[in-house]
């Protein structure tokens, strides 16, 4: 069965944008921090089932609607994703690294 | 490190796509779809060894002593990075792999699609080789603490 490469460009994109949330949102935020350990034995390993969870859930939805798609588009969308994810993860521990 | 070997070795996979699209043919077609087969299931092998080093060994050894050095940065801002952002890099593999799965020759003739396959696979050897080099930052502070406790 061939993968439906917009769907997965969606997924992928939400997912990116859900790690970074979550990155940043579990420094902040004790109980989240918790909640991720307490299911996973450690908050990163919670992010790691989470974000493959979430993947396959949009994947399987995005999957189902069908509408005329620019991969290229996506591609971008995609990667610039990662950059900002990237940059807005590398932003929050510099600052919470020096307001302690 | 296993998994600084298995996941360089994904990198490399998906530089060999990139490089593979860039000069379409049915036969370099054939072989990037079989580079990010191979490169896919590397980055996620890498995921599971990474993740064991990081939850054992990172834990227990490696991170009090960075800690306690002259470069607590090197874990509270590097490797608090890199634990995150690799987490990116599966899934731009996954899509990557997926774009010429779906698309297989017909990217011969769909240049938009070709060069879209090139980017994610640029984006997976930049993040990819971007651990690498956090990697080296997060030992070198780890070689800094260690020099500091001997020369105390």
């Amino acid at each position: 069965m061939k993968p439906d490469a917009p769907a997965v460009l969606k997924a992928a994109t939400i997912t990116t944008w859900l790690i970074a949330a979550m990155a940043i949102g579990a420094e902040i935020s004790g109980t989240l921090k918790a909640l991720l350990a307490s299911f996973a034995g450690h908050h990163w390993t919670g992010k790691s089932i989470v974000s493959l969870f979430v993947f396959v859930i949009l994947y399987t939805v995005f999957r189902r609607i069908k509408r005329p798609d620019n991969l290229l588009s996506g591609a971008i969308i995609l990667a610039l994703s990662g950059i900002l994810g990237g940059v807005a993860i590398f932003g929050f521990f510099v600052a919470h690294f020096l307001l302690g | 490190m296993t998994h600084a070997a298995l996941g360089e070795i994904g990198a490399l996979a998906f530089l060999w796509v990139a490089v593979e699209l860039l000069s379409p043919s049915e036969s370099h077609i054939r072989r990037a779809g079989i580079a990010a087969s191979v490169g896919v299931v590397l980055l996620f092998l890498a995921w599971i060894a990474g993740g064991y080093y990081y939850l054992t060994d990172y834990q227990a050894l490696v991170k009090p002593v960075i800690k306690a050095g002259p470069y607590p940065w090197a874990h509270a801002v590097i490797t608090e990075t890199k634990e995150h952002v690799f987490l990116f890099i599966p899934f731009l593999a996954i899509a990557a792999w997926s774009i010429i799965r779906e698309r297989g020759i017909t990217l011969l003739g769909d240049r938009k699609a070709r060069i879209a396959a090139v980017v994610l696979a640029g984006f997976v050897v930049l993040f990819a080789f971007s651990m690498a080099g956090m990697g080296f930052i997060i030992s070198s502070g780890m070689r800094g603490a260690l020099e500091a406790q001997q020369s105390l």
